[in-house]
């Protein structure tokens, strides 16, 4: 129990080091893109063509992840199965971020009776676990990509909404903007040149966080059968349709698992990393 | 501390009120007419004058106000309607699955805190040592690791390599193993990250260093302090959780095959069996809300202080 002394102020962040993990973690999650953006350049078969000829190939060879029980090549398809779950999860979260944000800004500046209303319907959204309402949302609209991010947006927007009304609520009163208004800018002005700037980083690095996430929840729901709809791949779906030949197929489970595992790890520690630069950069100044 | 309660208590009846109204809204996004859906869930013959009928006999010729309010008037007599499929109350149905849910819930819960709670106190105090590494690593992937895919894995080495464990759960111990560990797993990554944080904050501040000035043990700082001041966190870490879990148990329970609410939830996507989807997402929500103000209110009693800023 000495070891006790040294450990306390072990937390304080390091300009230096979280700079390095941001650049790191940001050409990783680049080159993430980069890769589901050209997979269809680089895919060594076609994800989709089915053959009886390559039915459950081990790993090697023509088929680096081996083929399915329908004789597709597994890495392929993982390949193919990057952008819709690298994309779905980054054009989700942005879209929340931004419809969130406007909103929560619009709420904090006029604040009033829609301010009111509107912060009730977050906190009835809250009232619901986000998956439990994702699945039935998904389940009663029926299952696809589209209803899947419908399903999760609907409370996704609320974080966002919260955090911006809060930080505009808390800037409004400051004299700069009081300035600003008398000199006759009008509060569109205020609010998207003035408000938004100051209130951005904190909001861009919860997004940041957000979407490792939605990744997962996304690949949840098709998993479930209530996202994407096989044959289209994303990795979710792949490991379901999968699993049922897990014995003779362990390679069409471990392809897309370990894929998922590694870039929704990425995400996350590049969603940590933004977190952690805007807390140094706060402090620094 | 009453006047908190009271309010928290006006709060909840709003929020009740609009879930309600938003679990109710639920199935009229579903496309389609209901009298129509529910008579193709049965399997019946769908003809204009039965379909009218039927439209007649669910009300649904009367407004959209009138058909919210009876149906809220016989949600708080504990009446959420009847199954499509087979005609039984969906309550019934619900408790049933409950029966299953609530015990593989709360195992989870408990293997998760009982695993967490030391590891994360642990490599809170031994910041930075090989332990604290170890465990942080452990930690990061289990919050990169969908529960679904724990569950793959696990069912992979457990049953189909070894066949220690029976991949179908029945209603045995051996059977609660996996579905539990599949769902502790994710939440551990979770749990570990948020206490260590919370631990280390608390170790950070001022009281600690005098009480280490005033030469008292370490453990008792450990212990007795810095738990104990925790505690309140570590309740609302663990609260929330539970929404998580609660969804969770959907996907895990469908893939063992475990009768709980989860499994008949996806059951009755499948068949379109609509009141149930709508019974389980406002008892799941009801449930929520109600550990969440009980949370709130456990947080009060724990830490004061947050009474006197306002």
């Amino acid at each position: 129990m000495k070891s006790f002394k040294r450990k306390t102020k072990a937390k304080k962040l390091n300009y230096k080091a979280v700079k390095v993990r941001l650049i790191i973690f940001s050409a990783l999650v680049a080159a993430l893109i980069v890769i589901s953006l050209i997979a269809p350049l680089i895919e060594p078969n076609d994800p989709y063509a089915t053959s009886s000829a390559n039915m459950r190939q081990g790993p090697g060879g023509q088929f680096p992840f081996g083929t399915d029980s329908l004789g597709r090549c597994v890495f392929s398809r993982v390949l193919a199965g990057a952008f819709t779950s690298i994309f779905s999860s980054i054009f989700l979260v942005a879209v929340s971020f931004g419809a969130g944000t406007i909103i929560g800004m619009f709420c904090g500046y006029f604040g009033g009776i829609v301010d009111t209303i509107i912060m009730r319907i977050t906190d009835a959204l809250l009232a619901f676990p986000q998956m439990v309402l994702a699945i039935a949302v998904a389940g009663v609209l029926g299952g696809n990509l589209t209803n899947a991010l419908i399903a999760i947006g609907i409370t996704s927007w609320t974080l966002y909404a919260r955090l911006a009304r809060g930080q505009t609520y808390s800037i409004k009163n400051e004299t700069f903007i009081a300035a600003l208004k008398l000199s006759g800018v009008s509060n569109m002005r205020i609010m998207f040149r003035h408000i938004l700037p100051n209130i951005f980083r904190p909001l861009i690095a919860t997004a940041c966080t957000q979407i490792g996430t939605t990744m997962i929840y996304i690949s949840g729901l098709s998993f479930l059968g209530l996202g994407v709809i096989p044959p289209a791949a994303e990795w979710g779906s792949m490991i379901n349709e999968a699993r049922g030949y897990f014995q003779l197929t362990p390679w069409a489970v471990i392809g897309p698992s370990i894929a998922m595992l590694i870039t929704i790890l990425i995400f996350n520690f590049f969603g940590d990393a933004v977190r952690d630069m805007t807390e140094v950069r706060g402090n620094g100044r | 501390m009453g006047k908190f309660i009271g309010k928290r208590l006006l709060q909840l009846v709003f929020v009740l009120f609009a879930v309600s109204f938003m679990t109710f809204a639920l199935m009229y996004i579903a496309p389609g007419d209901p009298a129509e859906r529910k008579l193709s869930a049965q399997g019946e013959a769908v003809n204009p004058e039965v379909l009218e009928a039927e439209r007649e006999k669910m009300g649904l010729n009367q407004p959209f106000a009138v058909r919210y309010f009876s149906w809220l008037g016989g949600v708080c007599t504990g009446n959420l309607g009847t199954s499509y499929v087979d005609n039984r109350p969906v309550i019934t149905k619900l408790g049933e699955g409950m029966a299953y849910t609530v015990p593989l819930a709360m195992s989870a819960l408990a293997v998760a805190l009982a695993i967490s709670l030391p590891l994360g106190i642990l490599s809170a105090v031994y910041s930075n040592s090989v332990l604290d590494i170890i465990v942080q690593i452990f930690s990061f992937i289990g919050n990169a690791l969908p529960n679904f895919l724990i569950a793959v894995l696990l069912i992979f080495f457990f049953c189909i390599q070894n066949s220690f464990l029976p991949v179908i759960a029945n209603n045995s111990f051996t059977g609660l193993i996996l579905p539990t560990l599949s769902l502790a797993i994710p939440m551990c990554g979770r749990f570990i990250k948020q206490f260590r944080g919370e631990v280390i904050e608390q170790l950070e501040k001022d009281y600690i260093t005098g009480l280490r000035v005033r030469g008292v043990k370490e453990k008792k700082i450990i212990f007795g302090n810095v738990l104990h001041n925790s505690s309140a966190a570590i309740i609302t870490i663990t609260g929330l959780a539970i929404g998580t879990l609660m969804g969770g148990s959907v996907v895990i329970e469908s893939i063992f095959r475990w009768p709980g609410v989860g499994k008949l939830v996806m059951d009755s996507i499948t068949a379109r069996d609509y009141p149930v989807i709508q019974g389980f997402v406002l008892i799941m929500a009801v449930i929520y809300v109600l550990i969440n103000l009980a949370t709130d209110i456990l947080y009060r009693v724990i830490d004061p202080r947050i009474d006197y800023e306002k």
